[in-house]
């Protein structure tokens, strides 16, 4: 973006509001470490959350300031017809919370995450290849955390330079690690009850200031002028339509219930019930998370049409693809006075924190309870594979890597080096690997000490993937294709788990990897000038809406045929049910 | 401004008041009440590491 559009209110008096606020959440996280005893404290507060705390914790993890900037986007680019995504959320978190659907049932099992009750359901192998898969489309999900947390920053601190966005970018990183690998979910619990309060009051004062300053009829006005009827209208040509509000739905019903960082909470909460609860009030949360900041983006586009200089550079012809990011922060900067400025940035940055804590935490969490530790169970060929994927992820991992860093000095030998770096690398870990496996169980401590070290690595990836990786689509776009990777199989997995009796591992399996088909929506077929696809027909199928809504049919398809085709053993009974007995 | 715009306009109004308002009564109750959820909180984990120093195994 032009540098000269980075003005700001933003003074030392604000710095100081965000410097003695985030000092003192950090502090509070490292603090309530006494209180993790074991590993169920680490990953779900012992099964202490009742129902209060649980909706603000829940509503803290899903209003971070990633969520404000996807739904800012989404306003600015879509004007009010963006509420339509809350409206989807809030149906699909209702009809969770009325009836009970896998929530319930899945909280009866007593499982601490969800590919633990694949392997209940199912089986081992389904737990790992779903922890896996699970794994990987929670951390693409949240590949683009950084970048759009570090531009947030850099708008409302007027900063001016890219290395500027590329220091925040580490510095928000390095407290985050900071505090997530000390407390684990009880530190995340008090972060995001704090967040609440704070972002709460912040968000209800600020929208009621920028709706009377801006005017209601002017913000939806300036809107239609710029992307005409589809601004309002959600069906109308060049609004969303049909197929993707059909994807919205599917993605209320299937992440409002499934996507890992909130079953946690139903999982962490006291009882059944408890959980049950949890989403029924949430429902209200889910629907203001999108109706609040898709208000402050269009009210951005609104302010940025009545200021000239503003108009060109985010409007204009040769306006750049992330434009619509920084809206949101570029309005604030400029509309909101000193301390209250400060205020939102504190808060902000704390939902930021609260988000990345718990999102790092759930990931982590599952690599090493369902995809590690269920090796120790497994037999030599089990072993053996997961010596050979180690070997393959590992090689191609340093080969990138190496690749990488010769590209500039060498650009026609890099692959050679890469390769050369990498096989060595392979093969050691194809041997090693099984030989780890070969003790009696995963420790405890051993659990802390490899989820503490995945925190830290997956916090790293976030760093280069938001450095090199630019969306070719609205974050919220690229969220939820990234969801759909997961959400597709895990949905109709454990929706026929808990109320199928004939589905079968195998049809699990077929419908967990079918999911992997939406990886195709995430891929810069354009920057990579894949003329194959993007001058052909198949440039519709990897359209993203399209993409899912093949992905999610797929999956149930591949549900329903391979659990006819190859039957299995009966279900496992909900651990809850047995105690109560 | 077409019918069908003023319409929805008035529509996305009400869902925007909708949102903001019950916003509001959930960031009031559940910051109150979510308080004394947290002592809860905090006194359940300390008696849970009370009774494990006590070598008394939970069922």
């Amino acid at each position: 973006m032009d540098s000269s559009i980075f003005l700001t209110n933003f003074t030392h008096a604000d710095w100081a509001i965000v410097i003695v606020y985030l000092g003192a959440t950090v502090a509070k996280g490292v603090w309530v470490n006494r209180y993790v005893g074991d590993l169920s404290d680490f990953i779900i507060a012992g099964r202490g959350l009742r129902i209060y705390l649980a909706v603000a914790t829940m509503t803290g993890t899903e209003i971070g300031l990633v969520t404000v900037m996807y739904n800012a986007q989404e306003g600015f680019s879509s004007g009010p017809s963006a509420f339509i995504i809350g409206i989807c959320w809030l149906v699909g978190m209702l009809v969770v919370g009325l009836t009970g659907f896998i929530i319930y049932p899945l909280r009866q099992f007593a499982v601490m995450t969800i590919p633990e009750y694949y392997e209940l359901r199912f089986g081992r192998r389904s737990r790992v290849v779903g922890g896996a898969i699970l794994a990987l489309a929670g951390i693409l999900n949240m590949g683009l955390f950084l970048q759009a947390g570090a531009r947030f920053m850099r708008g409302v601190l007027g900063v001016e330079s890219e290395l500027g966005l590329k220091l925040l970018m580490t510095i928000m990183l390095g407290m985050v690690l900071l505090y997530t690998t000390f407390g684990g979910m009880v530190s995340v619990v008090i972060t995001d009850y704090m967040q609440f309060v704070v972002l709460g009051v912040a968000m209800v004062v600020g929208t009621v200031w920028i709706v009377m300053h801006l005017g209601w009829e002017n913000i939806v006005q300036a809107a239609v002028e710029q992307h005409g009827a589809g601004a309002v209208n959600p069906f109308h040509e060049g609004g969303y339509g049909p197929w993707y509000i059909v994807w919205m739905i599917y993605m209320g019903v299937a992440a409002g219930s499934l996507w890992a960082t909130a079953t946690t909470r139903a999982l962490a909460a006291h009882s059944p019930q408890t959980a049950q609860r949890l989403y029924k009030w949430s429902s209200i949360t889910f629907l203001s998370r999108v109706i609040i900041p898709v208000t402050w983006g269009a009210a951005a586009l609104c302010f940025i049409t009545q200021t000239p200089e503003l108009t060109q550079a985010f409007l204009g012809e040769g306006a750049p693809a992330e434009a619509g990011q920084y809206a949101m922060p570029v309005f604030f900067a400029r509309f909101f006075p000193t301390g209250f400025l400060g205020i939102i940035a504190a808060g902000m940055m704390a939902g930021f924190m609260s988000t990345h804590d718990s999102y790092l935490l759930c990931w982590a969490s599952v690599i090493t309870q369902d995809v590690v530790a269920p090796f120790y169970k497994v037999g030599n060929r089990g072993r053996q594979v997961a010596g050979i994927v180690a070997g393959v992820l590992g090689g191609v991992v340093v080969a990138g890597i190496v690749s990488w860093a010769f590209g500039r000095l060498a650009p026609q030998f890099a692959g050679l080096i890469g390769a050369v770096a990498g096989v060595p690398v392979a093969l050691w870990l194809a041997r090693r690997i099984p030989k780890v496996f070969e003790g009696e169980d995963l420790t405890e401590r051993g659990r802390f000490i490899l989820t503490r070290t995945l925190i830290c690595l997956i916090g790293f990836f976030l760093l280069f993937w938001g450095l090199w990786y630019e969306a070719q689509m609205t974050l919220w776009t690229y969220m939820a294709v990234t969801g759909t990777i997961y959400l597709s199989g895990a949905f109709v997995c454990i929706a026929a788990g808990l109320y199928w009796k004939g589905a079968t591992e195998r049809g699990a399996l077929i419908a967990l990897c079918g999911g992997l088909l939406a990886l195709l929506g995430i891929v810069p077929w354009k920057d990579w000038n894949v003329t194959w696809v993007t001058e052909t027909s198949l440039e519709r199928f990897v359209d993203p809406t399209n993409l899912a809504v093949i992905t999610i049919a797929l999956a149930a398809a591949g549900m329903l045929a391979g659990s006819l085709l190859w039957r299995s053993k009966p279900d496992a009974a909900p651990a809850d049910e047995e105690a109560d007995q | 401004m077409d019918d069908t715009v003023a319409n929805f306009t008035t529509v996305w109004f009400v869902v925007f008041v909708f949102g903001m308002v019950t916003f509001a009564a959930m960031v009031l109750v559940c910051g109150i009440r979510g308080f004394s959820d947290i002592l809860d909180l905090f006194r359940t984990l300390r008696e849970d590491d009370e009774v494990q120093a006590d070598g008394v195994v939970d069922e």
